[in-house]
């Protein structure tokens, strides 16, 4: 029976990773799970300064899902590569490292920094900061943008690039199109919804930042649509599906609305055994199923015709 | 080490008004758990998350651990509807721990609310490991029927005082009033408070203001309480947002910067 996968040119043993900002630097999990059983890991990586993040409370609960507000709290690129990289290497699966700042050219310092480490994998774009440079927009709204900061990194280094794009945009295939022609090498669907929840006995939103970002198995189907949309656009890139997956079941789906790989995110902090849970889920389907090539899933929904 | 693991609901004690002691049978927990740790606890019904929860007690040997909870929202209503028998999923033992201080033999142990849990487990303890140790408990509630766990401290405690805002039993007013009348007259060596922010923070006042040394235990939403959220934060003199379930819950209530945003 074959597990293995492939986004872009990173290898990965089983198809299952963890959405970046769940999986600390793993050894959080270590009392809970053999971390190297994990197909690869998508770290929350770093910006390039140190960012404090957001005053609490950051997170509240919803139905089937969480609001946060964290605020991409991080020690910098420099701290991630004395504290966190040494830790995420150790579990010796693929270590995939996020990226996000503020201008494109601090993406690109991140990246190349980051390329004179040794033992990672490839880079996760996270598109959704706002762009100082041009007002507080948020990259992955716009093509342009996404062009831009994509281009910018791609010149940056040759390791394998994953823009994260996210959900809240009228076209995503728009979007996609654009992280593509501007060297992504696979696309991350999807990042948080943004959400909010108000108290309604202080009128007062729960969120310090008034909003945040909704996870969770509540933006599941949201995040299945959005991968089978741009699945369905054949832009030859690959997709790692994330968005709510708490489940085996929950992951073939994505399997088969075309993600080549599935992240596990909120589910982790309910459940630490999540990823294992959903690899060893995937294992019994296959036996199930008499499925011996895991790629014989990828993409392999009926779609009705439209 | 931490555990996932099933806890069997083997007791529920109603302790006062709406607040009650619910006990599980859980040896990998109860092997390991500290005064202070608290555990995440599966609330099922229309609840996600899991729920921390401040350990009240741990037992080894007969591998059951207990907490204290108040019904007030969807988590704690759909607790509070599991029966004897049942069996819901644990995370824990969490967190860091109380210390004892050296050279402190008395202790005030400021309660309010459920954070009453936590300063129970952390008496008995002391009464076993640390004899020579004098505890004084201060409890806080809004009248006479919310007071939780006179009974229990009195077991270890060598006084304890409580304080109503209704004035409905004992001291009339907060109980950090009770406790700055009560040093007014007496002297503690040391003070560990568990309880609402407001009162957490009051009590450092009290502490700083006669340089005395405070442990408080803080509370915040929590998403995992195992250090991969990073939601759970307070802000910590020199450190910046400190993840409260990993670097704490106990902290030096010295070295936390009170703000509005705690409260």
């Amino acid at each position: 029976m074959n597990l293995s996968v492939s986004i872009a040119d990173i290898k990965m043993k089983n198809p299952v990773t963890t959405a970046a900002g769940t999986f600390g630097d793993g050894s959080q999990f270590g009392d809970f799970i053999d971390v190297s059983r994990i197909g690869a890991i998508i770290a929350k990586g770093a910006s390039l300064e140190p960012w404090k993040g957001n005053p609490p409370h950051r997170l509240v609960e919803t139905p089937s899902g969480m609001l946060n507000s964290i605020g991409l709290q991080n020690d910098g690129v420099e701290g991630f590569i004395r504290e966190k990289l040494p830790r995420l290497l150790k579990h010796r699966v693929p270590i995939i490292v996020g990226v996000f700042d503020k201008t494109p050219e601090n993406y690109a310092r991140i990246v190349k920094r980051l390329n004179r480490e040794k033992g990672i994998s490839g880079f996760e774009i996270n598109l959704s900061c706002p762009n100082l440079e041009k007002g507080g927009k948020t990259f992955c709204d716009y093509p342009e943008l996404v062009k831009e900061v994509v281009g910018a990194i791609r010149k940056a280094t040759d390791l394998p690039i994953i823009a994260k794009l996210s959900p809240n945009v009228t076209d995503i295939v728009a979007i996609a199109k654009s992280a593509r022609d501007a060297g992504a090498d696979a696309l991350s669907l999807i990042n948080t919804l943004v959400g909010m929840r108000i108290n309604i006995k202080t009128r007062e939103p729960y969120l310090a930042k008034n909003t945040g970002g909704l996870s969770g198995p509540a933006i599941r189907p949201v995040a299945l649509a959005k991968v089978f949309l741009v699945s369905e656009a054949r832009l030859e890139i690959p997709i790692i599906g994330m968005g709510g997956i708490q489940t085996a079941e929950d992951a073939i789906e994505f399997l088969l609305a075309g993600a080549s790989a599935v992240a596990i995110g909120t589910a982790n902090f309910v459940n630490p055994r999540a990823t294992l849970d959903v690899l060893e889920g995937i294992e019994q389907y296959m036996r199930e199923n008499s499925v011996n090539d895991i790629n014989d899933l990828i993409g392999a929904v009926r779609a009705h015709s439209q | 080490m931490k555990h996932l693991a099933q806890g069997i609901i083997t007791r529920r004690t109603e302790l006062s008004e709406s607040y009650f002691l619910l006990e599980l049978e859980c040896q990998e927990i109860a092997r390991e758990a500290l005064p202070g740790q608290f555990i995440m606890l599966e609330c099922k019904g229309e609840t996600f998350l899991k729920r921390p929860m401040g350990l009240s007690s741990a037992d080894p040997e007969k591998g059951v651990i207990s907490f204290i909870y108040h019904v007030t929202g969807k988590g704690t209503r759909s607790l509070h509807s599991q029966l004897i028998g049942e069996t819901i999923e644990v995370i824990g033992p969490l967190g860091n721990s109380f210390w004892k201080e050296k050279n402190a033999r008395t202790i005030g142990l400021v309660a309010g609310g459920t954070g009453i849990g936590p300063l129970l487990m952390f008496g008995n303890w002391a009464l076993k490991n640390s004899p020579e140790t004098e505890i004084i408990g201060f409890i806080g509630a809004k009248n006479a029927k919310m007071i939780c766990g006179e009974k229990e401290m009195k077991r270890f405690a060598k006084e304890v005082y409580c304080a109503t805002n209704d004035g409905s039993f004992g001291y009339k007013g907060f109980v950090t009033d009770l406790l700055t009348e009560f040093l007014s007259k007496n002297s503690l060596e040391s003070i560990i408070a568990c309880g609402p922010t407001q009162m957490m923070k009051k009590t450092a006042e009290i502490a700083s203001e006669r340089n005395l040394q405070c442990q408080v235990s803080l509370e915040e939403h929590m998403a995992c309480g195992f250090g991969a959220c990073i939601g759970c934060i307070a802000e910590i003199k020199g450190q910046g947002y400190s993840m409260i379930c990993a670097k704490g819950p106990v902290f030096d209530a010295s070295e936390v910067v009170w703000k509005e945003s705690n409260l």
